[in-house]
């Protein structure tokens, strides 16, 4: 099919660019905060994992202040704990045992709020933004749309069917792609137990989709 | 799902999709799996199970403020009592949170007389050692450059109409990057890892380059993060459009046109990181092999086609086929695309 297009001026770097070229690693920044205790050493680790750790625990708690409070706990925590990060150690995996470990104590304090608000949640999401929206050059009709929100929120009906660490393993390895090296960090399990975990995880979910999938009255064509 | 002989688990193999094993995991697969039929079934039935993944990615915005407010809370949590509890945490004040400055430590006069002292010797030494290091990364990057530009005529020559890897209009594989990656899928990449000059340091060197297959069955989180890095810091032509047609250009053209070059594209908005030979010049690889170390101040001044911008002066593909432009890893030929 021949497509007619049309060239627009390009704006300035795109949403969501996080360049990591010419910056200090993480573990460089944490190095020099550690000697220096200089606050935008600090600041820069807090701006580098805003959007990637928000989500991670918007996606995981399910709800805006959640995330947010539960975000501010991790680096809280991450300040009071900054002495004891061994040399040689990596950040992320490290960062992100404190956020999973606060946002299950989060969750197992709010258990009985959360088991509402969740499931309102995942079908009524606060985010209308889908991946169709997101990637450039997608031309999906509305029709299209319409139907690829509607199947990714029974999709995320059928993630909150999982228990809360076959979940919380989903978001490291899909949502986060995390290395399984990381994730085994992380979660203070073995590598190969991870691989496992990962991919029975995984075969799970289908089996609920697929049977959420059947269930669904036939569309008309 | 049936097995074959080379005993590679489907834990392993969901792992490789995902792109969650160790670099060199993720390379043995993507050979074995060149040479066996059979593994790379095994890999594309393994994809179908992250499908609804796929389906179900949500984005989410933080506000706009919650960095900041993160330090301000983080600021007060230090500032409380020193016995301030925080769910399990102690606050404690004798871990200080931020320290304006450690020089308060030295005395004025000795430090003003150590950093003059400092900046004497620098001033004698820095200019050599630069021009050391500038030469010898210039140097590199010009043979990597060559390497990758041996690859991409190898790449050409292996298709019918001899064309350069082909960027899509729209969708996942739409931007200048998809090169490295369906040079990695002709089993053609020189490199194994991402593509960077050596003028320009990055953490992210050790992250391997995917295969379509394995490109397609990541997130969407992640497709867009690769989308910025897979290309490295280089920059390569972003096609033609010609009687309302895109194409990627052929290496048969009898126009020279420049297929690839160090990207030119500030790096961070507040920052100018874009040249980064010296910060003022680039190196580009020409159709006829040339390979041309340019002063992009006077890039308008040496070229009558800008190889960085088309004639409408955008980053996007040309107009016609004597029109190129080169663009940095996340460049889509078309920003955005509008369909009549």
């Amino acid at each position: 099919m021949n497509q007619k297009t049309e060239f627009e001026p390009i704006g300035t770097v795109l949403p969501g660019f996080e360049s990591r070229v010419s910056e200090p690693t993480d573990e460089e920044l944490v190095a020099s905060y550690l000697e220096t205790r200089c606050a935008s050493d600090f600041e820069k680790l807090v701006k580098r994992y805003e959007r990637e750790l928000y989500t991670f625990l918007r996606r995981f708690l399910g709800d805006v202040q959640q995330a947010e409070d539960v975000f501010q706990a991790t680096f809280l925590s991450v300040h009071l704990r900054i002495d004891q990060f061994e040399k040689g150690r990596r950040f992320r995996p490290w960062l992100y045992a404190i956020a999973s470990n606060k946002g299950i104590d989060f969750m197992r304090r709010n258990r009985r709020h959360q088991a509402t608000s969740l499931d309102a949640k995942s079908i009524y999401s606060d985010s209308d933004d889908s991946i169709g929206q997101n990637l450039e050059g997608s031309e999906a009709t509305p029709d299209e749309k319409a139907m690829f929100n509607e199947t990714g929120a029974r999709v995320r009906v059928a993630l909150r069917e999982l228990s809360e660490p076959t979940q919380h393993l989903i978001q490291l390895a899909f949502y986060q792609g995390m290395k399984y090296s990381d994730i085994a960090e992380i979660l203070q399990i073995p590598l190969g137990t991870v691989k496992s975990r990962v991919f029975t995880a995984i075969r799970k979910l289908n089996q609920i989709w697929m049977r959420m999938d059947d269930s669904q009255p036939a569309r008309g064509t | 799902m049936s097995r074959n002989n080379n005993n590679i688990s489907d834990e392993t193999l969901l792992g490789y999709l995902l792109m969650a094993l160790s670099h060199d995991e993720q390379e043995q697969i993507d050979r074995l799996a060149a040479l066996d039929p059979l593994l790379n079934q095994r890999i594309q039935d393994l994809r179908g199970l992250l499908d609804p993944l796929k389906l179900s990615e949500e984005h989410f915005e933080p506000r706009a403020d919650l960095s900041s407010s993160t330090m301000q809370f983080i600021q007060d949590a230090v500032s409380e009592d020193n016995s301030t509890e925080h769910g399990s945490e102690v606050v404690s004040m004798s871990q200080p949170l931020f320290e304006s400055s450690r020089t308060t430590k030295l005395a004025w006069l000795d430090s003003l007389v150590t950093l003059a002292a400092g900046v004497v010797i620098l001033s004698f030494l820095l200019p050599s050692i630069r021009v050391a290091q500038d030469s010898a990364r210039r140097v590199t990057c010009v043979s990597n450059i060559q390497k990758i530009g041996q690859a991409l005529t190898e790449f050409a020559y292996g298709d019918r109409e001899h064309r350069l890897p082909q960027i899509d209009v729209s969708g996942p594989l739409s931007f200048a990057g998809v090169y490295a990656i369906r040079l990695k899928d002709a089993g053609l990449l020189p490199f194994s890892r991402r593509l960077w000059c050596p003028a320009v340091e990055c953490v992210d060197i050790d992250q391997p380059i995917p295969t379509v297959s394995v490109f397609l069955a990541a997130s969407p989180t992640t497709q867009n993060n690769l989308r910025y890095t897979v290309g490295g810091n280089y920059a390569f032509t972003l096609g033609n459009v010609v009687d309302g047609i895109y194409v990627t250009p052929s290496m048969d053209s009898d126009n020279v046109f420049p297929v690839m070059g160090d990207s030119l594209w500030p790096i961070e908005s507040d920052k100018d990181l874009g040249w980064i030979h010296g910060r003022n010049a680039a190196n580009i690889l020409f159709s006829d092999g040339r390979i041309q170390y340019v002063r992009v101040d006077r890039i308008d001044a040496q070229f009558v086609d800008n190889p960085y911008l088309n004639r409408a002066r955008q980053q996007a593909a040309g107009f016609g086929l004597n029109d190129s432009c080169l663009g940095p890893s996340f460049r889509s030929p078309f920003v955005p695309v509008k369909f009549e």
